[in-house]
Protein backbone atom coordinates (compact mmCIF):
# COMPACT_ATOMS: atom_id res chain seq x y z
CA UNK A 1 0.00 0.00 0.00
CA UNK A 2 2.62 2.68 1.10
CA UNK A 3 4.74 1.88 -2.13
CA UNK A 4 1.44 2.43 -4.09
CA UNK A 5 0.73 5.38 -2.53
CA UNK A 6 4.38 6.87 -3.31
CA UNK A 7 4.34 6.05 -7.22
CA UNK A 8 0.85 7.38 -7.07
CA UNK A 9 2.93 10.49 -5.59
CA UNK A 10 5.37 10.66 -8.04
CA UNK A 11 3.13 10.20 -10.79
CA UNK A 12 0.97 13.09 -9.78
CA UNK A 13 3.72 15.70 -9.10
CA UNK A 14 5.03 15.12 -12.55
CA UNK A 15 1.90 15.83 -14.05
CA UNK A 16 1.55 18.54 -11.89
CA UNK A 17 4.77 20.16 -12.85
CA UNK A 18 3.79 19.39 -16.48
CA UNK A 19 0.23 21.20 -15.93
CA UNK A 20 2.53 24.24 -14.48
CA UNK A 21 5.11 24.36 -16.95
CA UNK A 22 2.24 24.97 -19.65
CA UNK A 23 0.92 28.61 -18.81
CA UNK A 24 4.56 29.82 -18.27
CA UNK A 25 5.41 28.49 -22.41
CA UNK A 26 2.22 30.39 -23.73
CA UNK A 27 3.97 33.44 -22.50
CA UNK A 28 5.16 33.84 -26.22
CA UNK A 29 4.64 37.63 -26.19
CA UNK A 30 7.33 39.81 -27.68
CA UNK A 31 9.99 40.65 -24.68
CA UNK A 32 10.55 43.93 -26.38
CA UNK A 33 7.30 45.15 -26.31
CA UNK A 34 7.04 48.25 -24.22
CA UNK A 35 4.02 50.25 -22.80
CA UNK A 36 3.80 54.40 -22.90
CA UNK A 37 5.01 57.29 -24.98
CA UNK A 38 6.10 55.95 -28.53
CA UNK A 39 8.90 58.96 -28.55
CA UNK A 40 10.47 58.05 -25.17
CA UNK A 41 11.65 54.30 -26.94
CA UNK A 42 15.49 53.94 -26.86
CA UNK A 43 15.77 55.48 -30.57
CA UNK A 44 18.16 53.57 -32.93
CA UNK A 45 19.28 55.13 -35.81
CA UNK A 46 16.83 54.76 -38.40
CA UNK A 47 17.92 53.96 -42.00
CA UNK A 48 16.19 53.12 -45.26
CA UNK A 49 17.76 51.19 -48.01
CA UNK A 50 16.17 50.88 -51.34
CA UNK A 51 16.95 48.52 -53.94
CA UNK A 52 16.56 47.32 -57.59
CA UNK A 53 17.83 44.72 -58.90
CA UNK A 54 16.61 40.83 -60.70
CA UNK A 55 18.08 38.55 -58.42
CA UNK A 56 15.81 37.56 -55.72
CA UNK A 57 18.90 35.61 -53.57
CA UNK A 58 20.80 38.44 -54.41
CA UNK A 59 18.01 41.10 -52.57
CA UNK A 60 17.85 38.25 -49.83
CA UNK A 61 21.70 38.08 -48.98
CA UNK A 62 21.74 42.41 -49.29
CA UNK A 63 19.19 42.16 -46.22
CA UNK A 64 20.64 39.27 -44.06
CA UNK A 65 23.77 41.57 -44.11
CA UNK A 66 21.54 44.73 -43.50
CA UNK A 67 19.86 43.00 -40.69
CA UNK A 68 22.85 41.70 -39.08
CA UNK A 69 24.65 44.90 -38.95
CA UNK A 70 21.49 46.86 -37.77
CA UNK A 71 21.16 44.30 -34.86
CA UNK A 72 24.59 44.59 -34.20
CA UNK A 73 24.93 48.00 -34.32
CA UNK A 74 21.84 49.12 -32.73
CA UNK A 75 20.22 50.39 -35.86
CA UNK A 76 16.99 50.11 -37.44
CA UNK A 77 16.78 49.72 -41.17
CA UNK A 78 13.79 49.72 -43.58
CA UNK A 79 14.24 47.79 -46.56
CA UNK A 80 12.75 48.90 -50.06
CA UNK A 81 13.48 46.03 -52.42
CA UNK A 82 12.55 46.41 -56.38
CA UNK A 83 12.44 45.08 -59.69
CA UNK A 84 15.00 46.83 -62.16
CA UNK A 85 12.20 47.78 -64.45
CA UNK A 86 10.61 49.48 -61.30
CA UNK A 87 13.05 52.36 -61.15
CA UNK A 88 10.11 54.76 -60.80
CA UNK A 89 9.04 52.87 -57.39
CA UNK A 90 12.70 53.37 -56.28
CA UNK A 91 12.26 57.19 -56.35
CA UNK A 92 9.43 57.04 -54.67
CA UNK A 93 11.01 55.46 -51.91
CA UNK A 94 14.13 57.76 -51.77
CA UNK A 95 11.16 60.62 -51.64
CA UNK A 96 9.91 58.73 -49.10
CA UNK A 97 13.08 58.24 -47.10
CA UNK A 98 13.93 61.97 -47.39
CA UNK A 99 10.32 62.94 -46.28
CA UNK A 100 10.61 60.81 -43.19
CA UNK A 101 13.85 63.01 -42.25
CA UNK A 102 15.54 59.41 -42.08
CA UNK A 103 19.26 59.26 -40.20
CA UNK A 104 20.79 58.02 -43.53
CA UNK A 105 20.13 56.23 -46.91
CA UNK A 106 21.34 53.42 -48.27
CA UNK A 107 20.62 52.76 -52.30
CA UNK A 108 21.88 51.41 -55.72
CA UNK A 109 22.24 53.24 -58.79
CA UNK A 110 19.48 52.34 -61.03
CA UNK A 111 19.83 54.97 -63.05
CA UNK A 112 22.30 57.46 -62.04
CA UNK A 113 20.43 61.07 -63.33
CA UNK A 114 17.69 60.32 -61.16
CA UNK A 115 19.57 59.15 -58.29
CA UNK A 116 21.97 61.56 -58.40
CA UNK A 117 18.59 64.44 -57.82
CA UNK A 118 17.95 62.24 -54.76
CA UNK A 119 21.34 62.33 -53.65
CA UNK A 120 21.32 66.31 -53.85
CA UNK A 121 17.84 66.64 -52.57
CA UNK A 122 19.39 64.37 -49.18
CA UNK A 123 22.32 66.36 -49.14
CA UNK A 124 20.71 69.52 -48.71
CA UNK A 125 18.29 68.10 -45.83
CA UNK A 126 21.33 67.06 -43.95
CA UNK A 127 20.68 63.22 -45.08
CA UNK A 128 23.71 61.30 -45.66
CA UNK A 129 24.11 58.92 -48.56
CA UNK A 130 25.71 55.80 -49.34
CA UNK A 131 25.39 54.32 -52.55
CA UNK A 132 26.10 50.69 -53.48
CA UNK A 133 26.87 48.12 -56.30
CA UNK A 134 27.61 51.14 -58.51
CA UNK A 135 29.39 54.44 -57.49
CA UNK A 136 28.02 58.51 -58.67
CA UNK A 137 31.28 59.76 -57.31
CA UNK A 138 30.54 63.36 -58.69
CA UNK A 139 27.55 63.50 -56.26
CA UNK A 140 27.51 64.26 -52.60
CA UNK A 141 27.18 60.61 -51.07
CA UNK A 142 29.19 60.09 -48.53
CA UNK A 143 30.50 56.91 -49.33
CA UNK A 144 30.18 53.80 -52.19
CA UNK A 145 30.35 49.81 -51.31
CA UNK A 146 31.29 48.72 -54.62
CA UNK A 147 32.93 45.82 -56.09
CA UNK A 148 36.49 47.06 -57.63
CA UNK A 149 35.56 46.53 -61.28
CA UNK A 150 39.57 46.32 -62.27
CA UNK A 151 40.22 43.48 -59.93
CA UNK A 152 36.56 42.17 -61.19
CA UNK A 153 37.73 42.01 -64.87
CA UNK A 154 41.45 40.71 -63.50
CA UNK A 155 40.04 37.49 -61.91
CA UNK A 156 38.08 37.01 -65.26
CA UNK A 157 41.41 37.01 -67.09
CA UNK A 158 42.90 34.94 -64.97
CA UNK A 159 40.28 32.39 -65.46
CA UNK A 160 40.01 32.88 -69.18
CA UNK A 161 43.52 32.06 -68.75
CA UNK A 162 42.96 29.04 -66.99
CA UNK A 163 39.84 27.52 -69.71
CA UNK A 164 41.47 28.02 -72.55
CA UNK A 165 45.11 27.09 -71.77
CA UNK A 166 46.59 30.19 -73.11
CA UNK A 167 44.92 30.42 -76.38
CA UNK A 168 41.77 32.38 -77.33
CA UNK A 169 39.82 34.64 -78.88
CA UNK A 170 37.74 36.49 -76.32
CA UNK A 171 34.79 38.90 -76.93
CA UNK A 172 33.95 41.68 -74.83
CA UNK A 173 31.12 43.65 -74.54
CA UNK A 174 31.16 47.47 -73.94
CA UNK A 175 27.90 49.55 -73.07
CA UNK A 176 26.69 52.82 -72.95
CA UNK A 177 24.61 52.42 -69.58
CA UNK A 178 26.76 50.92 -68.11
CA UNK A 179 29.99 52.25 -69.76
CA UNK A 180 32.47 53.11 -67.28
CA UNK A 181 31.89 50.13 -64.93
CA UNK A 182 32.62 47.86 -67.81
CA UNK A 183 35.35 49.55 -69.37
CA UNK A 184 37.32 48.99 -65.93
CA UNK A 185 36.35 45.54 -65.70
CA UNK A 186 37.76 44.82 -69.57
CA UNK A 187 40.50 46.68 -69.11
CA UNK A 188 41.59 44.20 -66.04
CA UNK A 189 40.76 41.24 -67.92
CA UNK A 190 43.06 42.40 -70.87
CA UNK A 191 45.92 43.35 -68.32
CA UNK A 192 45.39 40.03 -66.78
CA UNK A 193 46.18 38.62 -70.62
CA UNK A 194 48.82 41.02 -71.62
CA UNK A 195 51.68 38.52 -71.53
CA UNK A 196 49.52 35.99 -73.17
CA UNK A 197 51.01 35.70 -77.34
CA UNK A 198 48.04 33.27 -77.63
CA UNK A 199 45.48 35.41 -76.62
CA UNK A 200 43.75 38.27 -78.36
CA UNK A 201 40.54 40.30 -77.84
CA UNK A 202 38.08 41.43 -79.85
CA UNK A 203 35.80 44.98 -78.36
CA UNK A 204 31.87 45.02 -79.26
CA UNK A 205 29.51 47.82 -78.09
CA UNK A 206 25.99 47.55 -77.43
CA UNK A 207 23.91 50.47 -78.29
CA UNK A 208 20.67 49.65 -75.26
CA UNK A 209 22.02 46.42 -73.58
CA UNK A 210 19.64 43.61 -73.24
CA UNK A 211 19.44 40.43 -73.16
CA UNK A 212 17.88 40.18 -76.84
CA UNK A 213 20.28 42.77 -78.08
CA UNK A 214 23.32 40.53 -76.82
CA UNK A 215 21.57 37.38 -78.19
CA UNK A 216 21.52 39.32 -81.24
CA UNK A 217 25.12 40.22 -81.34
CA UNK A 218 26.27 37.04 -79.90
CA UNK A 219 24.75 35.37 -83.42
CA UNK A 220 26.29 38.07 -85.25
CA UNK A 221 29.77 37.10 -84.01
CA UNK A 222 29.09 33.41 -84.67
CA UNK A 223 28.11 34.12 -88.48
CA UNK A 224 31.08 36.97 -89.12
CA UNK A 225 33.84 36.38 -86.69
CA UNK A 226 34.00 32.48 -86.24
CA UNK A 227 37.66 32.89 -84.74
CA UNK A 228 36.02 34.23 -81.31
CA UNK A 229 36.27 31.23 -79.05
CA UNK A 230 35.30 32.31 -76.13
CA UNK A 231 33.22 35.35 -74.32
CA UNK A 232 33.78 37.85 -71.03
CA UNK A 233 30.64 38.77 -70.04
CA UNK A 234 30.89 41.32 -67.70
CA UNK A 235 27.26 41.40 -66.87
CA UNK A 236 24.14 39.03 -66.34
CA UNK A 237 22.42 40.42 -69.41
CA UNK A 238 25.21 39.57 -71.30
CA UNK A 239 25.85 36.92 -69.91
CA UNK A 240 22.32 35.12 -70.79
CA UNK A 241 21.92 36.91 -73.98
CA UNK A 242 25.26 34.93 -75.09
CA UNK A 243 24.59 32.08 -73.48
CA UNK A 244 20.87 31.72 -74.88
CA UNK A 245 22.60 32.26 -78.38
CA UNK A 246 25.29 29.43 -78.13
CA UNK A 247 22.38 27.20 -76.79
CA UNK A 248 20.58 28.09 -80.09
CA UNK A 249 23.61 27.89 -82.42
CA UNK A 250 24.82 24.87 -80.63
CA UNK A 251 28.29 26.89 -80.39
CA UNK A 252 28.36 25.48 -76.58
CA UNK A 253 32.01 24.46 -77.37
CA UNK A 254 32.68 28.32 -76.34
CA UNK A 255 34.39 29.20 -73.29
CA UNK A 256 32.35 32.32 -71.31
CA UNK A 257 33.42 33.90 -68.40
CA UNK A 258 30.20 35.37 -67.28
CA UNK A 259 29.12 37.39 -64.36
CA UNK A 260 25.77 37.12 -61.68
CA UNK A 261 24.54 34.16 -59.84
CA UNK A 262 20.21 33.72 -60.88
CA UNK A 263 19.31 30.70 -60.89
CA UNK A 264 19.72 29.95 -64.95
CA UNK A 265 23.22 31.17 -64.76
CA UNK A 266 23.94 28.85 -61.66
CA UNK A 267 22.25 25.98 -64.00
CA UNK A 268 24.23 26.49 -67.00
CA UNK A 269 27.35 26.28 -64.57
CA UNK A 270 26.19 23.16 -63.75
CA UNK A 271 25.53 21.70 -67.04
CA UNK A 272 29.44 23.05 -68.34
CA UNK A 273 28.61 25.46 -70.78
CA UNK A 274 29.24 28.62 -68.67
CA UNK A 275 32.74 28.24 -67.13
CA UNK A 276 32.91 29.90 -64.71
CA UNK A 277 30.43 33.33 -62.98
CA UNK A 278 32.30 36.17 -60.76
CA UNK A 279 29.49 37.18 -58.32
CA UNK A 280 29.43 40.45 -56.32
CA UNK A 281 28.62 39.66 -52.42
CA UNK A 282 25.61 41.17 -51.18
CA UNK A 283 25.69 40.02 -48.14
CA UNK A 284 29.06 41.90 -47.31
CA UNK A 285 28.27 44.91 -49.16
CA UNK A 286 24.61 45.28 -47.03
CA UNK A 287 26.55 44.82 -43.71
CA UNK A 288 29.40 47.50 -44.46
CA UNK A 289 26.89 49.98 -45.66
CA UNK A 290 25.42 49.92 -42.30
CA UNK A 291 28.83 49.90 -40.56
CA UNK A 292 29.72 53.08 -42.47
CA UNK A 293 26.30 54.58 -42.34
CA UNK A 294 26.97 54.18 -38.24
CA UNK A 295 30.40 55.02 -37.58
CA UNK A 296 30.00 58.25 -40.08
CA UNK A 297 26.63 59.05 -37.61
CA UNK A 298 28.93 58.61 -34.61
CA UNK A 299 30.86 61.16 -36.24
CA UNK A 300 33.71 58.79 -37.59
CA UNK A 301 35.72 59.04 -40.70
CA UNK A 302 34.83 56.84 -43.16
CA UNK A 303 36.59 56.12 -47.00
CA UNK A 304 35.15 57.38 -49.66
CA UNK A 305 35.05 53.84 -51.64
CA UNK A 306 34.92 50.45 -50.26
CA UNK A 307 35.69 47.59 -52.30
CA UNK A 308 33.60 44.03 -51.46
CA UNK A 309 34.75 41.07 -52.20
CA UNK A 310 33.34 38.90 -55.17
CA UNK A 311 32.86 35.56 -55.13
CA UNK A 312 33.99 32.51 -58.47
CA UNK A 313 31.17 30.19 -59.00
CA UNK A 314 32.93 27.30 -60.65
CA UNK A 315 31.54 23.85 -61.58
CA UNK A 316 33.46 22.80 -58.67
CA UNK A 317 31.94 24.89 -55.95
CA UNK A 318 28.15 25.42 -57.90
CA UNK A 319 26.96 22.51 -55.96
CA UNK A 320 27.50 23.87 -52.93
CA UNK A 321 25.84 27.37 -53.80
CA UNK A 322 22.71 25.49 -55.09
CA UNK A 323 22.19 23.55 -51.68
CA UNK A 324 22.75 27.25 -49.87
CA UNK A 325 20.29 28.80 -51.84
CA UNK A 326 18.03 25.76 -51.34
CA UNK A 327 18.31 26.00 -47.70
CA UNK A 328 17.79 29.42 -47.13
CA UNK A 329 14.45 28.77 -49.73
CA UNK B 1 16.60 -0.95 10.63
CA UNK B 2 16.14 2.44 8.67
CA UNK B 3 12.89 3.77 8.12
CA UNK B 4 11.56 5.83 5.34
CA UNK B 5 10.09 8.29 5.80
CA UNK B 6 6.86 6.99 3.81
CA UNK B 7 6.69 4.35 7.04
CA UNK B 8 7.01 7.31 9.55
CA UNK B 9 3.99 9.02 8.55
CA UNK B 10 0.63 7.69 9.12
CA UNK B 11 -1.37 6.91 5.96
CA UNK B 12 -4.53 9.19 6.75
CA UNK B 13 -1.97 12.29 6.62
CA UNK B 14 0.34 10.87 3.98
CA UNK B 15 -3.53 11.43 1.60
CA UNK B 16 -3.93 14.27 3.12
CA UNK B 17 -0.64 15.81 2.70
CA UNK B 18 -0.96 14.57 -1.13
CA UNK B 19 -4.11 16.21 -2.11
CA UNK B 20 -3.10 19.41 -0.04
CA UNK B 21 0.68 18.98 -2.71
CA UNK B 22 -2.23 18.67 -5.64
CA UNK B 23 -4.62 21.16 -4.46
CA UNK B 24 -2.12 23.89 -3.89
CA UNK B 25 -0.43 22.72 -7.18
CA UNK B 26 -3.37 23.40 -9.20
CA UNK B 27 -4.15 26.79 -7.64
CA UNK B 28 -1.38 27.65 -8.61
CA UNK B 29 -1.32 26.99 -11.96
CA UNK B 30 -5.14 28.33 -12.33
CA UNK B 31 -3.41 31.78 -10.33
CA UNK B 32 -0.68 31.55 -13.60
CA UNK B 33 -3.47 31.05 -15.94
CA UNK B 34 -5.52 33.31 -15.11
CA UNK B 35 -2.78 36.09 -14.74
CA UNK B 36 -1.58 35.63 -18.38
CA UNK B 37 -5.40 35.05 -19.65
CA UNK B 38 -5.51 38.89 -18.15
CA UNK B 39 -2.54 39.89 -19.75
CA UNK B 40 -3.41 38.65 -22.85
CA UNK B 41 -6.65 40.17 -22.99
CA UNK B 42 -5.11 43.47 -22.21
CA UNK B 43 -3.00 43.22 -24.86
CA UNK B 44 -5.64 42.38 -27.33
CA UNK B 45 -7.39 45.66 -25.81
CA UNK B 46 -4.43 47.87 -26.03
CA UNK B 47 -3.47 46.36 -30.20
CA UNK B 48 -7.64 47.46 -30.47
CA UNK B 49 -6.69 51.03 -28.98
CA UNK B 50 -3.41 52.01 -31.04
CA UNK B 51 -5.57 50.68 -33.92
CA UNK B 52 -8.49 53.51 -32.79
CA UNK B 53 -5.53 55.76 -32.16
CA UNK B 54 -4.01 55.45 -35.78
CA UNK B 55 -7.68 55.87 -36.94
CA UNK B 56 -7.82 59.07 -35.51
CA UNK B 57 -4.84 60.28 -36.72
CA UNK B 58 -5.79 59.13 -40.47
CA UNK B 59 -8.97 61.01 -39.99
CA UNK B 60 -7.16 64.35 -38.79
CA UNK B 61 -4.14 64.63 -41.53
CA UNK B 62 -7.27 64.37 -43.42
CA UNK B 63 -8.79 67.64 -42.16
CA UNK B 64 -5.43 68.94 -42.08
CA UNK B 65 -5.47 68.46 -45.62
CA UNK B 66 -9.23 69.74 -46.11
CA UNK B 67 -8.15 72.81 -44.27
CA UNK B 68 -4.95 73.56 -47.01
CA UNK B 69 -6.72 72.74 -49.98
CA UNK B 70 -10.48 74.70 -48.71
CA UNK B 71 -7.65 78.08 -47.98
CA UNK B 72 -5.94 77.33 -50.97
CA UNK B 73 -8.89 76.85 -53.50
CA UNK B 74 -11.68 79.25 -51.94
CA UNK B 75 -9.07 82.08 -50.43
CA UNK B 76 -11.49 81.39 -47.23
CA UNK B 77 -9.38 82.83 -44.11
CA UNK B 78 -11.02 80.46 -41.66
CA UNK B 79 -9.67 77.88 -43.52
CA UNK B 80 -5.93 78.96 -42.82
CA UNK B 81 -6.60 79.15 -38.56
CA UNK B 82 -8.60 75.50 -38.87
CA UNK B 83 -5.21 74.80 -40.85
CA UNK B 84 -3.18 75.70 -38.35
CA UNK B 85 -5.24 74.78 -35.19
CA UNK B 86 -5.94 71.19 -36.68
CA UNK B 87 -1.94 70.96 -37.71
CA UNK B 88 -0.50 71.91 -34.25
CA UNK B 89 -3.23 69.85 -32.46
CA UNK B 90 -2.25 66.44 -34.43
CA UNK B 91 1.92 67.17 -34.51
CA UNK B 92 1.31 68.00 -30.18
CA UNK B 93 -0.95 64.65 -29.86
CA UNK B 94 1.92 62.53 -32.54
CA UNK B 95 4.80 63.89 -29.75
CA UNK B 96 2.61 62.47 -26.83
CA UNK B 97 1.30 59.63 -28.43
CA UNK B 98 0.85 56.95 -25.72
CA UNK B 99 0.47 53.49 -28.64
CA UNK B 100 0.61 50.99 -25.88
CA UNK B 101 2.79 47.51 -26.28
CA UNK B 102 4.99 48.72 -29.29
CA UNK B 103 7.81 47.38 -30.19
CA UNK B 104 11.10 48.91 -31.77
CA UNK B 105 9.55 48.14 -35.27
CA UNK B 106 6.37 50.03 -34.89
CA UNK B 107 8.01 52.81 -32.97
CA UNK B 108 10.04 53.47 -35.49
CA UNK B 109 7.27 53.47 -38.59
CA UNK B 110 5.84 56.14 -35.97
CA UNK B 111 8.37 58.05 -35.72
CA UNK B 112 8.88 57.76 -39.46
CA UNK B 113 4.95 59.30 -40.16
CA UNK B 114 5.70 61.53 -37.23
CA UNK B 115 8.75 63.34 -39.26
CA UNK B 116 6.55 62.45 -42.92
CA UNK B 117 4.00 65.16 -41.01
CA UNK B 118 6.70 67.55 -40.32
CA UNK B 119 7.68 67.49 -43.54
CA UNK B 120 4.32 68.12 -44.74
CA UNK B 121 3.44 71.19 -42.09
CA UNK B 122 6.66 72.63 -43.96
CA UNK B 123 5.41 71.89 -47.63
CA UNK B 124 2.04 73.48 -46.59
CA UNK B 125 3.53 76.34 -45.51
CA UNK B 126 5.80 76.95 -48.30
CA UNK B 127 2.77 76.36 -50.55
CA UNK B 128 0.80 79.22 -48.09
CA UNK B 129 3.41 81.69 -48.91
CA UNK B 130 3.74 81.11 -52.86
CA UNK B 131 -0.23 81.63 -52.65
CA UNK B 132 0.48 84.86 -51.23
CA UNK B 133 2.95 85.83 -53.38
CA UNK B 134 0.72 84.61 -56.26
CA UNK B 135 3.46 82.56 -57.64
CA UNK B 136 1.44 79.83 -59.46
CA UNK B 137 4.09 77.47 -60.63
CA UNK B 138 5.74 77.43 -56.88
CA UNK B 139 2.15 77.09 -55.34
CA UNK B 140 1.80 73.76 -57.57
CA UNK B 141 4.91 72.05 -57.01
CA UNK B 142 4.69 72.96 -52.83
CA UNK B 143 0.71 71.97 -53.11
CA UNK B 144 1.18 68.87 -55.49
CA UNK B 145 4.36 67.83 -52.76
CA UNK B 146 1.48 68.24 -49.66
CA UNK B 147 -0.55 65.48 -51.40
CA UNK B 148 1.98 63.25 -51.65
CA UNK B 149 3.36 63.41 -48.35
CA UNK B 150 0.16 63.13 -47.03
CA UNK B 151 -0.34 59.42 -49.05
CA UNK B 152 3.07 58.46 -47.79
CA UNK B 153 1.61 59.28 -44.56
CA UNK B 154 -1.95 57.04 -45.27
CA UNK B 155 0.43 54.16 -46.50
CA UNK B 156 2.64 54.31 -43.32
CA UNK B 157 -0.36 54.56 -40.94
CA UNK B 158 -2.13 51.28 -43.03
CA UNK B 159 1.33 49.65 -42.28
CA UNK B 160 0.85 50.27 -38.58
CA UNK B 161 -2.42 49.10 -38.94
CA UNK B 162 -1.68 45.95 -39.98
CA UNK B 163 1.55 45.53 -37.99
CA UNK B 164 -1.15 45.58 -34.90
CA UNK B 165 -3.63 43.85 -35.99
CA UNK B 166 -0.81 41.28 -36.65
CA UNK B 167 -0.14 41.43 -33.01
CA UNK B 168 -3.56 41.27 -31.85
CA UNK B 169 -3.95 38.11 -33.66
CA UNK B 170 -0.91 36.69 -32.09
CA UNK B 171 -2.01 37.77 -28.84
CA UNK B 172 -5.72 35.93 -29.82
CA UNK B 173 -4.07 32.58 -30.77
CA UNK B 174 -2.36 32.88 -27.17
CA UNK B 175 -5.28 33.44 -25.47
CA UNK B 176 -7.21 30.63 -27.19
CA UNK B 177 -4.15 28.64 -25.98
CA UNK B 178 -4.84 29.55 -22.77
CA UNK B 179 -8.55 28.96 -22.85
CA UNK B 180 -7.86 25.34 -24.38
CA UNK B 181 -5.29 24.99 -21.28
CA UNK B 182 -8.67 26.02 -18.65
CA UNK B 183 -10.68 23.57 -20.58
CA UNK B 184 -8.30 20.39 -19.50
CA UNK B 185 -8.08 21.64 -16.25
CA UNK B 186 -11.56 21.74 -15.79
CA UNK B 187 -11.94 18.11 -17.19
CA UNK B 188 -9.41 17.43 -14.81
CA UNK B 189 -11.12 18.19 -12.04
Amino acid sequence: MARYTKNLAYIASILILILLSIPFRLVNISSDSKKGNINNLNSPYRLFCVYSGSSDYYKYLLKEGLDDAASELNAWVKFYKFNSSEVDKHCEALDKAITAKVDGIITNVPLKNEIFNYIELAYNRNIPVITIEDDLSNSKRISSIVTNSYAYGKNAGRLMILATKGKATTALFDSNSNFSKNEIKNKGFIDAIKNYQEMNVEKYSVEEPSIIEYINLAQSIFINNPDVNSFFCPDIESTLGVVRAMVEFNKTNCIVIGSGDSQEILNYIKNGIIYASLVEDPYSIGYFSVDCMIKHLNGGSISESINSDVIIVTRDNVDNVLAERKDKD
Amino acid sequence: MRLHIWEIVPLKKRVIMGFSIVIILIGLLSGILYYNMLKTFHKVDDAYLNFNILKNYYYKIEKVSVALNGYLNENDRSYISAFYQEYDQLLEEMNNTQLLFVNRDTAMLFKNIKHMFESYGEEAEAAINEYRKRNLSGLSSSFSRTLKIKSYMQEGIYELMINFISQSEIFQKNLYSQLIVLRTIILFY
